[in-house]
């Protein structure tokens, strides 16, 4: 009880926080990263369910995520009023048949076709309906394969689906490798995509301790034993695949509303190896990991601009040599704490030795022209999030939850490393040998039986 | 807590005794269109060193990469929203240029395209403009020149079908090269090919006299390396987007003759005066950028130099930074003296009046060995 | 590195799905203006250089797969370097013999050590002479003359070689004993490195490699009243992949580390208990894997003219999916696998011209269907332990 009036609570101050922001001036780039951070967080908890629940590693969720966006681009689009030169995009059929509006008035529910709101729930539902039909069929190899073969056929699902809409034959709906633009923003954004994500925890978490969730982490520990106890793995795996697809339907039509646009290439394998850094970051298997890894490796994506402004070359080296040297004194540091042999390894060295040798470099050449020319540091947080996910992996690989769940209990629980009254009484009771004369006391076992 | 409550009141004080004007750069610094959009950077950055100060303020150039993908222009977009910038100059491209035409349309943030040629940019609303012609002139006069000038009657089109300018220009070649009684053949291709044999094929059995190539240098050198070894001797002509020194540089020897249109140079621009100021500003490009070599110098510079004179002459009309009046001063601009050419946004949808566009062709010894020869310039006037 | 144990019953199978095919392929030849004897001639020998670099690419991916069980993704990224060493031995050569000097020292010494504890070079006889060709080889390529197209290929297969030692080391090795999901995910995470490093320090710039060589002339000849055009270039690939599949399959089956390489492909801890170096067996198949990889790069470079930090995306995935095919952990397999792809990649195209845009989805979903179907691949062992 007193759980459940914690998080109406704290969804209540969170709710109120964002009012405060979408009316405050000056944060719109604060918003606009908390609409992201929403968006992927719901995208990375779908995924989590199937690489960190399931234990299968699946790498085709761009695939899910871009049928979402253009179902929900095609549904939305015949309701933009605004720029009647925009339908001369899609074929007439598809303008003439693909129109939500005429689907709803047909079925008598004016009331609904009138309110921009209503149809962007509705047009979300089918994208992520539409996407779980792919989950299904992406879904099914895994009864067959295992491992990275199954993470092979999950990647080559997901860029057969990507390329999919440049196809000639299907260019009429998607327009082609050009996608389609001006779909419309629904209204408040950053409210549909917070309602969205509450809707995604809850359900997830519901979905997590039940027993569907506890048949997944069963299939991941050990899937014979699960199936020696009685859990149907096909239909366990097919409907892991389909709920994590339908979520990322949604998830993709949501960033199609954010965008204003889809194309083909927003929705490429960088995406899923976004969302892979993010829950392995946060934990594999946890909730509150993944939305916790989204929401760093968004800040980094979204605040990192700084790393790539123009700065005069020897700025590039100088932070590479400070970098190397910092790592391998780190190195070293921990090595020798830990009474590690030898203190100074062979592999660090190298880094080190890079770290010298530019440090060298920098002093040596800094007058020259090529040195003081102002280069652009292009690729820095793509390659920012690559080097966290490699170190995760080395060093850490359960990430920062591992597969714990965010509890109130940890806040506000009792405290269970220090001993309460009646645990220190019993301590008393149990240690005193006057009022426990069944108690041996120490070097009083010569006689003992 | 007093301490922090200090802080604030000092950083808000502060943030009002250094006022400054913003002003968003959104160009492509990366990737595919990497040269012009350094070109293009170029420009404003001399630009800006002529005229640094507005209103008593001074200028501050926000410059934002948008990696030659949609997803950095919008970012760039929004990002320049938070900033609170005045205007921003950018994209290059059309397919950039768009999607961040939407964004700050909404936001009600002035915007100058500095190179985008389709026509649907400024027609997104009344805060977008450009500092270009539009593709349906470019298109137009291209076609009559192949056909009427070079006496082509079959001319293979090929263009690049996930850019919205490529696809759009090729679009308008091929209508006119249709009206005027050519026969043509459409081939498409997608950005990163390196693998022309395909395309190259098709078009054997058609027998051209001429091909048009309406997409980037990215492709176009590789395109035409394997034309010339499959043994197609055609001419060539390609659009705006070839004046990028990733074209020779790429091709070689290959790239030689390639004929194309684009922006007007100093000695294209047809009004005398117009050409005295774009002079004048090439001597300073020269003086200004260190290392510039003479193939770095071309239309999309002056574009870029210009889009930036033009919003500050706005600001500066306007007495205020404040944005509706700005863009109400800028769209009833008229013959401002620009180093690109005469100015006239009033009474059009944000493209400028009478643009000059020129001819030029690549002569190409080795891929560190060439030039463009200027050819003869033609108004925007001046096509039906 | 395994052995090919077909079955009779899937050669049969396989024989009639190949007539079949041959059958309509001849009938669409048939049915097609304009498809002349010159034409195939030219599509073969497109394909057949087009297949030779997914070969090449194909090798590292098996190789690498038939050792330790991983899938390299970031193989593309090191033909992507192997290309780029080779444009920046070409033209920023000759260099001031100061700059030369330095880069003498730190490569040099960096191949010296790799090559020492790969190929087990103790003696300090060899290693004095070997470091004297290294260094002193490297110090006068760099300083007096500016390189080649042969030169800069050496000096880049040797570099990148280093390069996958490198990588290997210090991404791959301390997961070794990892779930293999892990290692994916890391591998995934080093090509992602690797090909924005590249846009770092190689600039994001589409950038010209012009050989300037009697590859790139032109070489045509006739057949009939057509033309076939062809340069250089379309001879020399197939004729240097033939030229290191037969050194590579020397190695492999005549010397003693390449009886550890087989033996540790087998089964990795048997052949450690037998005394096989482990360690020093995975560092040469990345080693050798690179080497296979940078070439491809070089030719790659010099066939279609232009480099860039992302150019080893695609061709990387289809050499992979080349690897499967033809069954991964088989080093034919990945060669047959590759010249399948390669021809089925050019003659689809040039056969069916309106499916050209669906060039790219073909590679994938034959990846699918083979790992649905036969994961062992065409020439591939049965895995029973995949299903």
């Amino acid at each position: 009880m007193r759980d459940y009036l914690l998080t109406l609570v704290s969804v209540g101050l969170a709710a109120l926080a964002l009012y405060f922001l979408t009316v405050s001036e000056g944060s719109s780039g604060l918003l606009s990263a908390l609409t992201l951070i929403f968006i992927w967080g719901i995208a990375a908890i779908s995924l989590n369910l199937i690489n960190g629940q399931l234990g299968i590693l699946s790498l085709g969720h761009h695939g899910f995520m871009l049928i979402g966006g253009y179902v929900t681009a095609l549904l939305m689009l015949p309701a933009r009023e605004r720029r009647p030169f925009r339908t001369r995009l899609l074929s007439d059929w598809a303008r003439n048949h693909l129109d939500l509006d005429k689907w709803l008035r047909g079925l008598g529910l004016d009331v609904l076709a009138n309110s921009i709101d209503a149809k962007f729930i509705i047009a979300l539902f089918i994208a992520g309906l539409a996407a779980a039909l792919l989950g299904i069929i992406v879904g099914a190899p895994s009864l067959r394969l295992k491992g990275d073969y199954l993470a092979i056929v999950t990647f080559g699902f997901g860029e057969i689906v990507r390329l999919l809409p440049n196809a000639p034959e299907v260019a009429s709906f998607t327009n082609g490798p050009l996608g389609i633009k001006g779909i419309p923003g629904a209204a408040g954004t950053i409210w549909w995509t917070f309602l969205a994500l509450l809707l995604v925890l809850w359900f997830f978490s519901r979905l997590k301790f039940s027993s569907y969730g506890r048949a997944f982490e069963g299939i991941r520990e050990d899937e014979i034993a699960a199936e020696a106890m009685g859990v149907n793995l096909a239909y366990h795996k097919i409907l892991a695949f389909t709920i994590s697809a339908f979520f990322a339907g949604v998830s993709g039509g949501l960033y199609a509303s954010y965008l204003q646009s889809v194309d083909t290439q927003t929705f490429n394998f960088f995406v899923t190896f976004f969302l892979l850094v993010a829950i392995s970051l946060g934990g594999l298997g946890s909730i509150t990991g993944a939305l916790l890894g989204t929401a760093i490796v968004v800040l980094v994506r979204v605040y990192g601009g700084f790393l790539e402004q123009p700065n005069p070359a020897w700025v590039g080296y100088l932070s590479g040599a400070v970098l190397m040297l910092a790592a391998f004194g780190f190195s070293a540091y921990i090595r020798k704490a830990r009474r590690l042999r030898p203190v100074i390894e062979p592999k660090h060295f190298i880094f080190g030795a890079v770290g010298a040798a530019l440090l060298i470099v920098t002093i040596a050449f800094f007058k020259q022209p090529w040195m003081q020319q102002t280069v652009q540091f292009f690729g820095m947080r793509k390659m920012l999030l690559a080097v966290i996910l490699i170190l995760i992996m080395i060093y850490r690989r359960e990430g920062v939850m591992g597969r714990a769940e965010f509890s109130w209990k940890l806040i506000f629980g009792p405290r269970e490393d220090i001993p309460t009254d009646e645990q220190r009484q019993q301590d008393a009771w149990l240690s005193n040998p006057d009022l426990n004369p069944g108690l041996k006391e120490e070097g009083d076992d010569d006689a003992s039986a | 807590m007093r301490k922090s409550l200090l802080l604030a009141v000092l950083v808000i004080l502060g943030s009002f005794a250094f006022a400054q004007v913003k002003i968003g750069v959104n160009l492509e610094l990366s990737g595919r269109f990497a040269a012009i959009g350094n070109q293009t950077l170029n420009g404003i950055k001399v630009a800006h060193m002529q005229m640094p100060k507005v209103l008593g303020q001074d200028v501050q150039l926000v410059i934002c990469d948008d990696e030659t993908t949609r997803e950095g222009s919008i970012a760039c977009a929004q990002r320049f929203v938070n900033e609170g910038v005045v205007g921003v100059l950018g994209a290059i491209s059309s397919s950039m240029s768009i999607p961040a035409a939407e964004v700050l349309q909404d936001a009600g943030i002035i915007m100058i395209s500095t190179s985008s040629t389709n026509p649907q940019t400024t027609q997104i609303g009344e805060y977008i403009f450009r500092m270009a012609y539009t593709d349906d002139f470019q298109g137009k006069l291209a076609a009559a020149y192949v056909i009427k000038d070079l006496g082509a009657k079959r001319v293979a089109v090929f263009r690049q079908i996930d850019d919205d300018y490529s696809y759009g220009l090729a679009g308008f070649f091929d209508a006119t090269a249709k009206k005027l009684g050519a026969k043509t053949l459409i081939q498409d291709f997608v950005a990163n090919t390196v693998d022309f044999t395909a395309q190259l094929n098709n078009i054997r059995g058609f027998k051209p006299d001429a091909i048009y190539y309406s997409g980037f240098c990215a492709e176009g050198a590789p395109f035409m390396k394997q034309l010339r070894e499959q043994g197609f001797t055609q001419q060539v002509i390609g659009a705006d987007a070839s004046d990028d020194p990733q074209c020779p540089e790429g091709a070689g020897a290959a790239f030689d003759g390639w004929i194309f249109t684009g922006f007007a140079t100093p000695n294209l621009i047809p009004d005398p005066e117009a050409k005295k100021r774009a002079e004048a500003f090439k001597a300073k490009y020269f003086a200004a950028i260190k290392d510039a070599k003479p193939g770095d110098f071309n239309g999309f510079v002056l574009a870029g130099a210009d889009s930036y004179n033009v919003l500050v002459a706005a600001i500066k009309k306007a007495g205020t930074t404040d944005i509706k009046a700005v863009r109400d001063a800028l769209a009833n601009m008229e013959h401002y003296p620009g180093v690109s050419g005469d100015i006239t946004y009033k009474g059009t949808d944000g493209t400028p009046k009478d643009r000059t566009i020129g001819f030029y062709q690549y002569k190409v010894k080795s891929a560190s060995d060439w030039n463009k020869i200027e050819l003869f310039g033609k108004s925007t006037a001046e096509v039906q | 590195m395994t052995a090919s144990k077909i079955s009779s019953r899937s050669t049969i199978v396989s024989l009639l799905i190949g007539a079949v095919l041959v059958v309509l392929l001849g009938a669409r030849i048939n049915s097609l203006e304009n498809y002349t004897f010159a034409r195939v001639v030219q599509d073969f020998l497109n394909a057949l250089t087009l297949g030779s670099l997914y070969a090449l690419i194909a090798l590292g991916y098996t190789m690498v797969y038939g050792i330790i069980r991983l899938i390299n993704f970031a193989h593309g990224e090191i033909f992507m370097l192997g290309s780029y060493f080779a444009f920046y031995a070409m033209t920023l050569t000759p260099l001031p013999w100061a700059i030369s000097l330095l880069v003498t020292v730190l490569l040099g010494g960096t191949v010296l050590l790799v090559l020492r504890s790969l190929f087990n070079l103790e003696e300090p006889k060899r290693t004095f002479v070997l470091s004297l060709i290294i260094f002193g080889g490297t110090f006068f390529l760099l300083t007096f003359r500016k390189m080649g197209w042969v030169e800069g290929l050496a000096l880049s297969m040797l570099a990148t070689g280093v390069a996958g030692v490198l990588l290997e080391a210090v991404a791959y090795k301390p997961l070794r004993g990892a779930p293999r999901e892990s290692m994916l995910i890391t591998a995934i995470a080093a090509s992602f490195f690797l090909q924005n490093f590249g846009q770092l320090v190689f600039g994001a710039r589409v950038r010209g490699f012009n050989a300037q060589t009697i590859l790139n002339k032109p070489l045509n000849f006739h057949i009939g009243p057509e033309t076939v055009y062809f340069t250089g270039i379309l001879v020399v690939v197939p004729l240097i992949t033939a030229l290191l599949l037969w050194v590579l399959n020397m190695f492999v089956s005549r010397t003693r580390l390449g009886k550890a390489m087989r033996a540790t492909a087998q089964d990795a801890e048997v052949a450690q208990m037998m005394g096989v170096n482990v360690n020093q067996v995975i560092a040469l198949t990345f080693f050798i894997g690179s080497i296979l990889a940078a070439a491809a790069g070089v030719m790659y470079a010099i066939r279609f003219g232009q480099i860039h930090p992302l150019m080893g995306l695609m061709p990387g995935i289809k050499a992979f999916t080349a690897a499967v095919i033809g069954g991964i952990g088989s080093l034919p397999g990945a060669v047959l696998g590759g010249l399948l792809l390669g021809f089925i990649e050019i003659y689809v195209v040039s056969l069916f011209p309106t499916l050209s845009a669906y060039k790219d989805v073909f590679a994938f979903v034959l990846l699918i269907l083979i790992l649905l179907f036969r994961p062992s691949g065409l020439v591939g062992e049965d895995l029973t332990e995949k299903v």
